[in-house]
């Protein structure tokens, strides 16, 4: 099954600390980059969708600890915690009605393909600007 | 991010790869040592799920993190970060990569195609949701079309209006071949740029062996590609994915190729993307 995850701009880094915590070495840092996606109101989300396990559910809900390969202490385990604290895992059974980023939670959503949980969550494509479109 | 320098895979490794190709079309394109890339997502030798090579992808479904380079240059794309690795699918024929649209690319390291060469580039490509943004199935260079610099991409999304285009760019303005299209679609394209022309003819974009669009009049001012990384399924930036399937992409440069390697090549491209030409 697919998780598709919209971070509030304001919380990239910590969020990029928690993929570390999950995630299988230091570039999991970069999971969360640009914030290239805006709900209605203009605030700005990164976005990571990627097919994952139970387990990995299982994980990202239980107390963040810090993975073997972080011999040396790279990831800031308090940004990671406080990121975690933030995160709200939508699945089609939710009694939730609509799963919708907003600025002050980080939204996962569960059992969608990636385009389809960006657009459920409300999210739109921040356009480019002319020198990146090069119109 | 910098993955130029994580691969290592040694001289073994590059013998089996030129051994093994059995398609001659591709593989004389790069006689010679043509810089470029070739990477063929049904040769299952060549994916790996992890960026050492250790791990090899088996089934539908894994994700990619190590795509070796066919052509012999040992330009092998990788992604390191898990999240954004493209999926290996199959429906039992046909093979591809899948961009989720949202954060996947993979990376190449830096290829340096030395001085005055024209590039060609064929790919399999299924557009599968339509896109704002112009978003890349492969971008070469990483200037912004504000400064000077070479830049070469096919992308689809083009604003308001769902399209592909092809796009060179140097110190001049920027030379766009564009074609209106609705995803979904599913089609063989070739990009090919002429060093030697001026103006329109610089660029031409071709679908399924036709050639679809021209370069707009301007002249892009391109007079030599620098060296650079070439991003697959997204910007250098990440701020505009691909979504979609890729089953063939090669990327050449070099003297410009005559109608028969460009109908072999393509030929052989539209095979992999199950396209009849």
């Amino acid at each position: 099954m697919r998780l598709t995850i919209a971070v509030p701009q304001a919380h990239i880094d910590n969020a990029n600390h928690l993929a570390m915590v999950l995630g299988y070495s230091k570039a999991d840092g970069l999971t969360y980059r640009n914030p290239s996606w805006q709900d209605a109101h203009g605030n700005l989300y990164a976005t990571a969708s990627l097919p994952v396990s139970d387990g990995f559910i299982v994980a990202a809900e239980s107390p963040v600890v810090r993975p073997e390969w972080d011999t040396e202490e790279v990831i800031d385990m308090t940004k990671a915690a406080q990121a975690q604290a933030l995160v709200s895992i939508w699945t089609l059974d939710s009694s939730e009605t609509g799963p919708k980023a907003t600025p002050d939670v980080i939204k996962a959503v569960l059992g969608m393909g990636g385009a389809e949980a960006i657009w459920t969550m409300g999210l739109t494509e921040v356009p480019l600007r002319a020198s990146e479109r090069g119109l | 991010m910098q993955l130029t320098n994580q691969i290592h895979l040694g001289a073994l490794l590059t013998t089996r790869l030129r051994s093994s190709v059995a398609i001659p079309t591709i593989s004389a394109l790069f006689a010679n040592d043509a810089p470029g890339v070739w990477y063929d997502p049904s040769d299952l030798t060549t994916l790996f799920q992890d960026t050492a090579g250790t791990t090899p992808v088996t089934t539908a479904g894994q994700t990619v993190a190590l795509m070796l380079d066919k052509s012999g240059n040992d330009l092998h794309a990788t992604q390191a970060t898990a999240a954004a690795r493209p999926e290996y699918q199959t429906d039992g024929t046909l093979h591809w990569l899948e961009f989720d649209g949202v954060d996947d690319y993979m990376v190449t390291p830096t290829i340096t195609p030395g001085a005055g060469l024209s590039a060609q580039f064929f790919a399999g490509v299924n557009v599968a949701t339509p896109k704002s943004n112009n978003s890349p199935v492969y971008q070469y260079g990483d200037a912004p079309f504000s400064s000077t610099g070479a830049l070469l991409k096919f992308a689809t999304g083009d604003g308001s209006t769902d399209a592909y285009r092809a796009q060179v760019f140097g110190s001049g303005s920027n030379q766009t071949a564009r074609v209106t299209a609705v995803a979904p679609y599913t089609s063989a394209f070739s990009v090919l740029y002429d060093a030697s022309a001026v103006g329109a003819d610089e660029i031409s974009l071709r679908e399924n062996g036709s050639v679809t669009a021209v370069g707009s009049a301007t002249d892009s001012g391109l007079t030599s590609f620098g060296n650079s990384q070439m991003w697959v399924g997204s910007n250098p930036s990440g701020s505009a994915n691909f979504s979609g399937n890729i089953y063939s992409l090669v990327t050449r440069f070099g003297a410009n190729l005559d109608a028969n390697e460009i109908a072999q090549s393509e030929t052989y491209v539209a095979g992999k993307t199950g396209v009849t030409l």
